[in-house]
């Protein structure tokens, strides 16, 4: 009898395990897509991307007429499942490219993001470069006279779109620059007010409350035109420095590589919908994100600039993360 | 004055929202999710966090927040009930629950074991509402104290209090220790996390190795396959299995477990120590709460008047522990509220359920969004309330878990934890990494290495490196940053005086063996 039993709740156990690793169905053959639930993959726990995916995805799901479901996987297992997908239009990512390339120039990553089907760009994050009130540098060219003199200490988490824009312009500025890793934009504001680091460069939001409060000053904002909420802040026009527009935190949607050109257009429309929807724009708005979409060759064409001008500055990039 | 009089205001306003039907129910299903996910090893508040976040959306914020902090309160306790009766900690932050709980159980004292520990949270609980209502305006300079230097000695001090306190030989301690460092530079690591270690060309190993499945692994499945062991030896040599003493009727053990709640006021200094060293780690972002119970746990130890029962069945020492559980969390609502820092990986699942709604965290949050706040706070202490009236109504059920055959406990454990691990990224391997961590868990056990140790060093070693870099990035180079501010050298000389208690503490147990791992 109490073999029994014990033979019963390892079979159990077994059959829930089974059902629990085989759930998700497989859309069969499709006849027009979609016809089955899509996946989007997030490879970032947390933060915008995800809250992004999250906003997204019930928009998405009126569009499409199928359910969207999303996957928080992080890091590089993320982005490979995306790469790794069969190209059908069912598992879509969503992610910040520009910090994953340039983590590609350090490291031989399995997958390369210039093959994936890159679908169009939600939104791209601004952000505001602001010293530390300790410093004393509150203008531009503050920071181009001391940077000259001694090393800027900058504020960064991981390899990000912010390291990348932090680099290209002191390289262009010719001031000195190192970093100090943080584990989050969060914790750089914190550390930028703290004086752990001299400066940061993180979303306008994040900083505003400290600016306010007068605990760090704006220096410049990372946007082509000026930055509404700091309207007297130089954007890149004025800092001359409008090349380097396009290195943004660019938080774009991506598909398996070789994706046909019939399901590529499907889903760009449906997200082009979705995310231009005046429900979508009020959201991105109450959440203080910006609406900035971008897609299909206009897109294309700016990811691939970006691409290059990492490429070009490569070895710049390489020794700054080191 | 008028500071004073704002406080006291939003404090009422806080209440009569708490009191509305809404934020009732939101809290109750929060307590009762997060109480069964604490209870149950291998699923942890975070995954019914998580599990939660994509409803809050459609909810209001406030009603969202008291779901939240329902989890969050609850699932200490829930931890705690394994953590005693099972020696597998629901929670990470339910480790030293387990050092003197279990064997309280083992005795037949798990009914008196759960109340002592039902109580104590509610107190820990309480006396976090309180500093955190109290400190919320001074805060900041407190925050301002802790840079990453500071953090760094804070994560060596509580390395080396960790190894104080765990029962065992102190060498064996240290090797436990050690060899979660190592294992925690798995994946990208270096100065600007750039650099991948020890993937062996893996991609799964690229991220490290997941925090979920190592403890999942090391704390509950090890002692999973150990009772399984023990109990097919028994079976084997037909020897009677060697079950914790079932004593009395339901009655007597749901009264027994009565007694155990009114324990904790005859050690009123256990009690305000534990809960003050809780909520001060918790205050200290990226800390979190597997230091703050090895803190509490190690300066009780270090004023006991009877050290010797440390490790052996302590009130003091489970008091201490389960005090600082609870007290971080208020703990932890500090530099969520102040800068957006969480506190620990509940509180980044709070910030993200805000950031859902459009709240930005920040120094004008409380000022902004105080109803959103107070739900929070007070959600935590109300989820405390209801956790604990819903250990006490289960006492007896629950104290009859140590008596439940192994083999039983060792397939629902196997089960529930094979699902947690698959569902933190659906990866196979994630699976594999827990059964892993089983097998060598198991077999460390068996050979008197602290498999707490393990773990515990897993934890503070990624965070420890991560602030080391910080530091030498932030003096460019410079070591004198680690000596340079009062904090970090009060630290180190706090650091020097347990090392040398340690080594006096390991002189006297060499002359005793050691059988406990």
């Amino acid at each position: 009898m109490q073999g029994r039993y014990r033979w019963l709740v390892l079979m159990l156990g077994l059959l829930l395990i089974a059902s629990t690793l085989g759930c998700g169905s497989v859309p069969t053959a499709a006849a027009k897509y979609p016809t089955g639930p899509v996946t989007m993959i997030v490879p970032y726990k947390g933060g915008t991307n995800e809250k992004l995916a999250r906003l997204v995805a019930p928009e998405l799901q009126k569009q499409m007429g199928v359910p969207v479901v999303i996957e928080v996987i992080p890091g590089a297992d993320g982005w490979n499942r995306v790469f790794q997908a069969k190209p059908d239009g069912y598992t879509i990512g969503v992610g910040d490219i520009v910090g994953e390339y340039g983590l590609a120039l350090m490291q031989k990553m399995p997958y390369d993001l210039r093959q994936f089907t890159l679908i169009g760009r939600i939104n791209a994050g601004t952000s505001v470069l602001a010293f530390g009130s300790q410093t004393g540098i509150k203008t531009l060219d503050d920071m181009k006279r001391v940077g000259k003199e001694k090393t800027l200490r900058y504020a960064s988490f991981g390899f990000s779109a912010a390291m990348v824009q932090a680099v290209l312009m002191a390289e262009k500025f010719g001031i000195k620059i190192a970093p100090v890793s943080f584990p989050g934009p969060a914790d750089t504001v914190l550390g930028v007010v703290r004086g752990d680091a001299d400066f940061g460069l993180v979303g306008t939001w994040l900083f505003m409350d400290q600016i306010t409060a007068g605990k760090v000053t704006p220096v410049l904002a990372w946007t082509d035109v000026p930055e509404p909420a700091l309207p007297n802040v130089p954007d890149l026009k004025k800092a001359a420095l409008l090349d380097l527009g396009p290195v943004q935190s660019h938080r774009i949607v991506m598909a398996p590589p070789k994706m046909p050109a019939d399901v590529t257009n499907a889903i760009t429309k449906a997200f082009r919908d979705a995310v231009g929807s005046e429900a979508m724009k009020k959201q991105l708005t109450d959440t203080k994100l910006e609406t900035n979409p971008l897609w299909g060759d206009d897109f294309r064409k700016e990811i691939t600039a970006v691409f290059a001008m990492m490429d070009k500055h490569k070895d710049t990039l390489v020794k700054a993360a080191k | 004055m008028k500071g004073v009089l704002d406080l006291l205001d939003a404090l009422v306003g806080g209440l009569n929202q708490a009191l509305s039907v809404n934020s009732l129910l939101g809290l109750l299903l929060g307590t009762t999710v997060g109480y069964i996910f604490g209870f149950i090893p291998g699923l942890q508040s975070v995954t019914a966090l998580v599990l939660m976040l994509p409803f809050t959306f459609g909810w209001d914020p406030i009603t969202g927040m008291y779901v939240f902090a329902g989890i969050i309160g609850a699932a200490g306790n829930g931890g705690a009930v394994t953590s005693i009766a099972l020696n597998m900690p629901g929670t990470v932050v339910n480790v030293a629950t387990s050092l003197d709980g279990y064997p309280l159980a083992r005795q037949g004292k798990a009914s008196w074991a759960l109340g002592v520990a039902s109580c104590t949270s509610l107190l820990g609980a309480a006396f976090g509402l309180v500093v955190l209502v109290a400190v919320i305006p001074l805060f900041m300079p407190f925050l301002m104290a802790f840079g990453p230097a500071e953090r760094f000695w804070i994560m060596v001090l509580g390395m080396v209090s960790m190894v104080v306190a765990l029962p065992g030989d102190f060498i064996k301690s240290t090797i436990a220790v050690a060899l979660g460092i190592v294992m925690a530079t798995v994946g990208f690591g270096g100065p600007s996390m750039v650099y991948p270690r020890f993937t062996f060309g893996s991609i799964y190993l690229l991220n490290g190795l997941d925090l979920v499945a190592v403890v999942i692994g090391f704390l509950v499945l090890s002692e999973a396959f150990v009772n399984l062991a023990k109990y097919r030896r028994a079976m084997v040599m037909n020897t009677p299995r060697h079950a914790p003493l079932l004593v009395g009727t339901a009655l007597e053990r749901w009264k027994d477990g009565l007694a155990g709640m009114r324990v904790p006021f005859r050690y009123p200094g256990v009690v305000l120590r534990g809960s003050a060293i809780g909520t001060l780690i918790g205050a200290i972002p990226g800390v979190g709460g597997s230091v703050a119970q090895f803190f509490a746990y190690n300066a009780a130890y270090a004023v006991s008047k009877r050290p010797e029962e440390f490790g052996h069945g302590s009130v003091e020492g489970l008091i201490a522990a389960q005090a600082a559980v609870d007290a971080k969390e208020a703990g932890t609502c500090l530099p969520t509220f102040a800068f957006g820092i969480p506190g620990n990986s509940e509180m980044a699942l709070v910030l993200a359920a805000w950031e859902l709604h459009g709240l930005q965290p920040g120094i004008y949050f409380l000022r902004d969004h105080a109803d959103v706040a107070w739900a929070l706070i007070l959600g935590l202490f109300g989820a405390n309330i209801l956790a604990t009236l819903l250990q006490v109504l289960c006492l007896p059920v629950v104290s009859y878990i140590p008596h439940i055959r192994e083999d039983y406990v060792a397939a629902a454990v196997l089960v529930f934890s094979i699902l947690a691990a698959y569902s933190i990224r659906q990866n196979l391997w994630d699976v594999g990494l827990i059964v892993f961590c089983g097998v060598l868990g198991a077999l460390f056990k068996g050979y008197g290495y602290s498999i707490i140790g393990i773990v515990v060093g897993f934890i503070l070693g990624d965070l420890m490196e991560a602030n080391f870099h910080t530091s030498l990035q932030s003096s460019l180079g410079s070591y004198s940053i680690f000596v340079s501010s009062p904090v970090s050298v009060f630290l180190i000389a706090g650091t020097a005086l347990i090392l040398l208690l340690s080594l006096m503490r390991w002189i006297r147990r060499s002359r005793v063996p050691a059988n406990r791992a």
